[in-house]
């Protein structure tokens, strides 16, 4: 049995966690001014206080420590945060498809940072924690919307769900860019793009701990959650003569995603695929058990975005792409792969 | 474990579905719910496991009301093994059981050595053993049975409620479940299409009509000829086994009191 051993959940974690670290420096490394990761690593040594064996040159320093690690790190973080997202609702919706960009999520929290940026709060700090906050009321708004629908279509149902928070997405992505458009000065449309495609071009050490603090945060009481999604799966009456209180879980969980969903969007926009993809992805591998589903899928949506994000800020180089656009231009192709690798079962 | 369903009437949407149905179930007992589709007889069994909540009456399970018990506390005695859907679980049949016995275990902390071995020990008791492995969607429809039931097994219940439990199985799978739940020694109520089935295994059978009870009793003295007519609309011989003295039903045809389906 040498790939159940090789599958065996403690394997696939720590490959993937020595995946990410290796991604993290060698992404940093790449750019318009090469660097070798050995001077990526001579940077980040510096300021963990230990002393490398050569001292890095500033001009090193400020491209590592001054833009690239934040822009690297916040990818991870932001990509774990959404691949995460996906598996609970993809799992409470028990919907392959579901995923915070499809449903609407993204979009709301988009409209929800939006709306504080034209408005304009005031202090810098002021604005940092109200750009997540606005971001995961804005996610409420839209769920809440989308399940109302998909109840005022009869029941809520894995389909109608899914429909509704379709509908949803379009409609808060419209009002996202009509906001931005009549309001905001100077280059609209890249603003319009980068919240509605994505982008991590902001990115700072402020958004780094923005998208850390969340995932530290709700990643943990996710967990928590790991069996009950599991029994989600043979649907609500069934888990609930298991004795789990579905109604009370469902609310936890949406709210928890809203809030995972808000904090990302606020850093980096409304970056699609990442929740649907991944999931399917990492459950060809680890098999559905959430408590293996949930850590691959936040290590491999970090290696993917740190990836995707590479490649938006250097292929068409000095021009950027929306990082959107990358992962769907990868996501999608994996995504019918994975489809048709698995045949006839709707889920991997 | 003594069950005892009161006056129990449950509306699903604005329609009731069950009206003013009262049976009980004492310890041991196999108790077969009869009656034609849409009869109510997965509504009984939902309320039952106090997962549908009754507009009014009550469901007591030993010494605990269904609608009113936590639910874990109720899923720690109670198992519903469910109607079989055509669903689609991203699961292998071992991790499938394994969720039979969350009830007794603390959510989020849950003890995954003695679970899986809680489940090994279930589907080897239903002689699934070499199904643990294979993912859901490959299972054949008696072999999901199988599952299912072991799922319901790791529960540990003291009321075991089964829909249909014989759905999509050939003749032996059919009299091995049936075998095999009615010798656990705990309280089994089973909703059964098949009346000969309801005959040999049950104790007893609450015959179900447009959400009433149309009759309760032993077999021999419900499973009549007339009730039959009655409840579900056909003509049937109702003869006595020479061997073991319970009655068997051999279909004669409808009695046209029901308009035929095409």
């Amino acid at each position: 049995m040498e790939t159940r051993r090789l599958r065996s959940p403690a394997v696939v974690t720590t490959a993937l966690a020595a995946l990410l670290a290796v991604s993290v420096v060698v992404a940093v490394a790449i750019g318009v001014a090469g660097l070798t990761p050995g001077q990526v690593w001579e940077v980040i040594l510096a300021h963990a206080g230990l002393s490398p064996a050569a001292a890095p040159s500033d001009t090193n320093d400020a491209i590592v420590w001054g833009i690239r690690l934040p822009r690297v790190l916040t990818a991870a973080l932001v990509g774990a945060g959404l691949a995460v997202a996906g598996v609970v609702m993809q799992g409470v919706t028990r919907n392959p498809l579901a995923d915070p960009y499809l449903l609407g999520l993204s979009s709301g929290a988009s409209l929800g940072a939006v709306a504080v940026l034209l408005l304009g709060i005031g202090s810098a700090v002021a604005t940092t924690v109200a750009l997540p906050v606005a971001a995961f009321l804005g996610a409420l708004v839209a769920l809440v919307a989308a399940l109302g629908v998909a109840r005022l279509a009869g029941a809520i149902t894995p389909t109608t769900a899914v429909l509704a928070g379709l509908a949803m997405s379009q409609l808060f992505a419209a009002i996202t860019s009509l906001v931005i458009v009549v309001a905001a000065k100077g280059d609209s449309y890249r603003e319009v793009l980068n919240w509605l495609l994505g982008s991590l071009a902001g990115s700072s050490w402020t958004t780094v701990v923005v998208a850390l603090v969340a995932l530290v945060a709700i990643y943990p009481l996710l967990r928590l959650y790991a069996s009950r999604l599991d029994a989600f799966a043979l649907g609500e009456p069934a888990a609930q003569a298991l004795g789990i209180n579905t109604r009370r879980a469902y609310v936890v969980l949406f709210v928890l995603v809203a809030a995972l969903t808000g904090a990302m969007v606020s850093t980096s926009g409304a970056i699609g695929f990442v929740g649907l993809v991944l999931p399917h992805v990492v459950r060809a591998v680890t098999g559905g058990l959430h408590r293996r589903v949930l850590p691959a899928a936040a290590l491999g949506g970090a290696i993917f975005l740190v990836w995707a994000d590479t490649l938006a800020r250097t292929v068409l180089d000095p021009r950027e792409i929306p990082v959107g656009v990358v992962t769907a231009l990868i996501g999608v192709p994996v995504f019918v792969l994975v489809l048709w690798r698995s045949g006839r079962s709707s889920w991997t | 474990m003594d069950l005892t369903v009161s006056a129990l009437s449950v509306a699903r949407g604005r329609r009731e579905v069950l009206t003013d149905v009262t049976f009980s179930a004492g310890p041991g007992e196999v108790v077969g719910l009869l009656g034609p589709n849409g009869a109510g007889k997965s509504t009984l069994l939902g309320a039952v496991a106090g997962v549908l909540a009754p507009s009014s009456g009550e469901v007591r399970v030993g010494d605990l009301v269904a609608h009113r018990a936590g639910r874990k506390q109720m899923a720690q005695r109670v198992a519903l093994m469910e109607q079989q859907a055509d669903r689609d679980v991203p699961l292998t049949a071992l991790e499938i059981v394994e969720l039979g016995s969350l009830p007794h275990h603390a959510l989020g902390r849950a003890d995954h050595a003695a679970r899986t071995a809680e489940a090994r020990a279930a589907l080897a008791s239903v002689g699934a053993s070499a199904l643990a492995d294979r993912r859901w969607r490959t299972l054949s429809g008696g072999e999901r049975q199988r599952v299912s039931v072991a799922r319901a097994l790791a529960q540990r219940p003291r009321l075991l409620l089964l829909d249909e439990p014989t759905n999509h199985l050939d003749v032996t799978a059919q009299l091995d479940t049936l075998d095999f739940v009615s010798g656990l020694g705990i309280t089994v109520v089973a909703a059964l299409h098949d009346l000969n089935h309801a005959a040999r295994w049950c104790d007893r059978v609450v015959v179900l009509s447009g959400g009433r009870v149309a009759a309760e009793g032993a077999p021999a003295d419900v499973l009549t000829e007339e009730t039959l007519a009655e409840v579900y609309g056909v003509h049937a011989t109702v003869m006595t086994h020479p061997g073991d003295g319970r009655p068997v039903i051999a279909f004669d045809g409808t009695t046209g009191g029901r308009p035929p389906l095409d």
